[in-house]
């Protein structure tokens, strides 16, 4: 019997809790808490991009609670479900603890050594090399990726395999918010930062379910609503969600006619003098890019099916030319295409043109998993550009990420098929060799010419185009859309290895798994949404022969001959390869916090200079590189001269609506208890009980039309796909119009990326999960 | 715009820990989802026959936020859950919700964010996990007959009558002296417990 246990069916206790009396404070079946040794250390959440902070419990080598960190500046001790039952997510019975091979019948797998397994990689990957040359192999990675993964992973597949086929989950995820910061600051990431949830006035969720997939920030919005009456919150959004119950306005627009929204929005402003013209004048730019529909396409139909390499072409524009661009859009038109009353139109544009109150623009996957989800980027960033709401407390358009280290890893470090670390990019050569020259490379070692994105890299795999591909932390065979391009077929000749914690579909569909370490069974970076950047230590030892991902990395760097890469001892690589990897930040205004600070704060905010953190990035007064005594200077963007770039953008329709035959919308979602794609939170008892299975709610109108009633077994169906699923008509926590179904994709038994279109934005390369045609029948 | 239906609370001080310890009985109703078939047995208010017992049965460890044990009953929480408690008719004594009542932390009235529905009796997968046990927490006096301490973080439960006085309440913890209600005037939070001790490494939060 181990001490826990003997805690617990021991009968020792008096309780003497507060106010008890003497007759009253025995309670034979408990232990004393005093008596169990539990030792508590800081770390961020594993699951989303918010970063709370978490103290997690250890006691005799094992997690056995976890409890909110007061100390940490993003939550102050508050987490939401997962959060608070994080422990279970590790010890599943289920978890890998051993390399598997997958039988020579093709059936089944079988243990392997840890040698053997990283022998195979080293030696499938450099034959594929040798034989395909840099373009038929290819990493693909995550958002959740601590920065040591990410860090690997770009110096193994960019420096040593000298291909740029590295993608992570993330471009499924804010890739649009990435090039909406791109195309207008030309430096990524948001300027404002979580203390605008405490000083703003107004804030604009645009398709964000916050109360679900943010709750916590939400928390914080809500309390500072719950304090000051006068803070209003405007709901945009296709369908009714627990963050509605909250909302001052709800605006409950059809699905893709936000572009039109928020260019009517902009077309008022101007109309009523609410132009920072002094702003402007000094800060902004116009521009304009590739604007006809049949030009761009959507990414998926005819040749775009295969391949697509859409770029954008910017040309000059001006502030007359914006003014006549934005004369279509008035508030009757926008109101007919959006389907709502143009006094939402007129009351949004008040709101963001009213000087005397603070705006806060918030969003996630509802403007960035959109066909167009880059323009719709830049039509945000454009009203607070308008008015000069921006760069100041209360006042910023604010992205939000749904992975732990979307930004820390993905975007920072630049796991992406274009980039390097801290904003720069593998086609340009200074960039290339300032590159080169920090790792030590032979000039011209790094490929020039950008690798495959997500979508493209999954087509040619399947293509059989790729070869050799490497999956971590991340489970693409649910996440992606369209699932059945992607499936594997007998002799198909691919080489795929998934590392991962627990079986899931796409383990099923590799040749190799890997068991890897979770969270603080390794040590870890993450960065979070609002540039803060988050160190944990090693806590607990991972399960059985599970590795961490980036040791993986490494091991097969050195089997490949790319030695020179990690020059850093077996049991000390840690520090060394992060302050490495900072010096490629420093005096750029992405400067990262040292490794020292890492460990002794919950995390700081970059650009980190003389040990400072900063909230307002390009504000005078708070951003160190801005020399100005006041205003905003947006010194990245070299291109612009230093300015930001109003976009002019027009309005597109969605790649696929319903019709005859498709008559419904179907959108695509979280839930709060379940993270991504559930093989995580579906392994905690509490957690999966509470949403036991997916399930698609639909509208009651809708429900009676079909004959559905609640809880019936449902098809849904699409042109790609079909799944079965029971309905929530009365009892869904969200409640679509009529003519909408929402299912969410964290059930692996019921996957909803059956039915999406791959369908995807044209400069972000990010598909639409939001978006397509189905219909229902009764099964 | 019309009003905000409601609102929800920020928090600044302790970290979060255990919620209401009288949750034997916790009735509360929260309109946004019914997710899976409902045990109504577990709403009858009749007394569990051991209060620890059902108490560790609704959460994951020692200090996770208890699972809603009901229902989904079509209205917000606090209508039952009052700063005080009430008798709901055919249910019972819903307790009272244990987050309200201070200056710095109001009503938490997104519920759902930390409290689940749980009446699945399905698993995804087996799991090993074990959770920190069920205790009672010991207190101290500064000396013989002084006011103990108080054992347990406070933030989350800064309403102490929601746990300590009422129908409710847990016997081992039950008050005997409810009517003087500034509980805090007496009894403090000690230092000593694994909720009130910080690592070294602990440094100051980063922001101001």
């Amino acid at each position: 019997m181990d001490r826990r246990k003997f805690m617990a069916s021991s009968a020792v206790a008096t309780a003497a809790a507060l106010g008890c009396s003497r007759e009253t404070a025995t309670a034979p079946d408990l232990p004393v808490l005093g008596d169990l040794d539990v030792a508590w250390k800081k770390a961020p959440c594993r699951y989303c991009g918010t970063g709370c902070g978490v103290e997690v419990g250890l006691s005799e080598g094992k997690v056995v609670a976890v409890r909110g960190d007061e100390l940490s500046p993003v939550n102050r001790g508050l987490l939401c479900t997962k959060g608070y039952h994080l422990p279970g997510m590790l010890y599943g019975k289920d978890r890998l603890t051993q390399p598997l091979k997958r039988k020579s019948s093709g059936e089944g797998f079988e243990p392997i050594s840890w040698d053997e397994a990283l022998d195979l990689i080293a030696t499938k990957f450099s034959e594929t090399l040798q034989e395909h040359g840099p373009e038929a192999v290819a990493m693909y990675g995550s958002g959740q990726w601590t920065v040591f993964d990410g860090y690997a992973a770009l110096k193994w597949v960019k420096a040593g395999m000298r291909s740029n086929n590295l993608d992570p989950n993330a471009r499924l995820c804010m890739a649009s918010a990435v090039m909406g910061f791109v195309t207008q600051f030309q430096s990524d990431e948001p300027m404002g930062c979580y203390d605008d949830f405490e000083v703003g006035d107004d804030f604009v969720l645009w398709g964000n379910n916050m109360a679900e997939a943010h709750p916590v920030l939400y928390s914080r919005i809500l309390e500072h609503k719950r304090k000051n009456p006068h803070v209003h919150i405007v709901d945009i959004a296709t369908r009714r969600t627990p963050t509605t119950d909250f909302a001052d306005m709800y605006v409950q627009i059809r699905p893709s006619t936000d572009l039109a929204l928020a260019n009517g929005i902009l077309h008022l402003l101007v109309e009523q003098g609410a132009v920072n013209r002094a702003f402007v004048e000094e800060n902004v730019v116009f521009k304009r890019g590739i604007e006809d529909l049949d030009t761009i396409g959507y990414g998926c139909y005819g040749d775009q099916a295969d391949r697509y390499t859409f770029s954008d072409s910017a040309q000059d524009s001006s502030y007359d030319e914006f003014v006549d661009f934005l004369a279509l859009y008035t508030p009757e038109k926008v109101a007919d295409i959006c389907n709502i009353p143009s006094a939402q139109v007129k009351t949004l544009a008040e709101l963001y043109g009213d000087k005397q109150r603070g705006t806060v623009s918030l969003w996630c996957m509802g403007v960035n998993q959109h066909v167009r989800g880059t323009w719709m980027n830049n039509l945000i960033n454009n009203l607070h550009l308008l008015t000069g709401k921006i760069s100041r407390p209360g006042n910023n358009p604010f992205s939000l990420t749904g992975q732990p280290s979307a930004c820390g890893t993905v975007r920072e470090v630049g796991t992406l098929s274009n980039r390097l670390p801290a904003d720069m990019v593998v086609n340009k050569p200074e960039h290339r060799e300032k590159t080169e020259k920090l790792w030590g490379l032979e000039p011209g070692t790094i490929n020039p010419k950008p690798g495959y994105h997500t979508v493209d890299m999954f087509r040619a795999l399947a293509r059989g185009d790729i070869r050799a591909m490497w999956v971590q932390t991340t489970n693409p065979w649910v996440s992606l859309p369209n699932l059945t391009r992607w499936e594997r077929t007998p002799d198909d000749g691919r080489f795929v290895v998934v590392s991962e914690i627990y079986p899931t579909p796409s383990t099923a569909q590799a040749d190799l798994i890997l068991p890897s370490a979770a969270w603080v069974e390794r040590e870890g970076i993450f960065g979070n949404t609002e540039r803060r950047t988050q160190h944990w230590e090693k806590m607990i030892e991972p399960p059985g022969e599970a590795k961490e991902d980036a040791w993986q990395i490494i091991q097969v760097a050195k089997r490949m001959g790319y030695e020179n890469l990690f020059p850093w001892p077996d049991d000390d690589w840690h520090k060394p390869m992060y302050e490495e990897y900072r010096q490629f930040t420093l005096g750029t205004g992405k400067d990262v916090a040292s490794y020292e600070q890492l460990q002794e704060t919950r995390g700081l905010r970059w650009p980190v200079v003389d040990g400072k953190e900063t909230r307002y990035r390009y504000a005078a007064g708070h951003d160190p590189f801005v020399e100005k005594k006041e205003g905003v200077h947006f010194y990245k963007a070299k291109g612009f001269g230093e300015k930001a770039a109003i976009w002019l953008r027009p309005y597109h329709p969605a790649a696929e609506s319903p019709d005859e035959e498709y008559p419904l919308w179907l959108t695509t979602g979280r839930v709060l208890e379940h993270w991504h794609t559930g093989s995580m939170t579906r392994r905690v008892r509490e957690l999966h009980q509470a949403v036991p299975v997916g399930y698609v709610e639909l509208n009651s109108a809708d429900a009676q039309e079909l004959q559905i009633a609640d809880g019936d077994k449902t098809r849904v169906v699409s042109r790609r796909g079909e799944v079965v699923l029971p309905a929530k008509v009365h009892q869904g926590r969200g409640q679509p119009p009529r003519g909408l179904v929402f299912v969410p994709f964290y059930d692996e038994a019921r996957l909803a990326n059956l039915l999406t279109l791959d369908a995807m934005d044209n400069i972000s390369k990010e598909p639409d999960y939001k978006k397509c045609a189905v219909r229902l029948e009764k099964v | 715009m019309h009003p905000a239906k409601s609102s929800a609370t920020w928090f600044s001080r302790r970290s979060a820990g255990v919620f209401c310890m009288a949750c034997g009985l916790l009735i509360s109703g929260c309109d946004w989802l019914s997710d899976a078939p409902v045990d109504r047995s577990s709403t009858v208010a009749t007394k569990p026959p051991t209060s620890a017992g059902v108490r560790a049965s609704r959460r994951a460890f020692d200090g996770a936020p208890p699972v809603i044990p009901h229902e989904a009953l079509g209205a917000d929480c606090t209508i039952c859950h009052t700063n005080s408690g009430r008798e709901v008719p055919t249910l019972g004594w819903a307790p009272a919700n244990p987050h309200a009542g201070t200056d710095y932390v109001g009503a938490v009235s997104n519920c759902r964010q930390c409290h689940v529905f749980s009446r699945a009796d399905s698993v995804f997968k087996a799991s090993n996990f074990a959770g920190l046990p069920q205790t009672v927490h010991q207190s101290s006096s500064a000396f013989p007959g002084g006011p103990p301490g108080v054992p347990h973080t406070l933030l989350l439960r800064e309403n102490c009558q929601a746990c300590h006085a009422g129908p409710a309440a847990r016997p081992e913890i039950v008050c005997s002296h409810p009517e003087r209600e500034n509980c805090r005037q007496c009894h403090l939070p000690i230092a000593g417990s694994q909720f009130t001790k910080a690592e070294p490494f602990l440094a100051r939060a980063s922001a101001p």
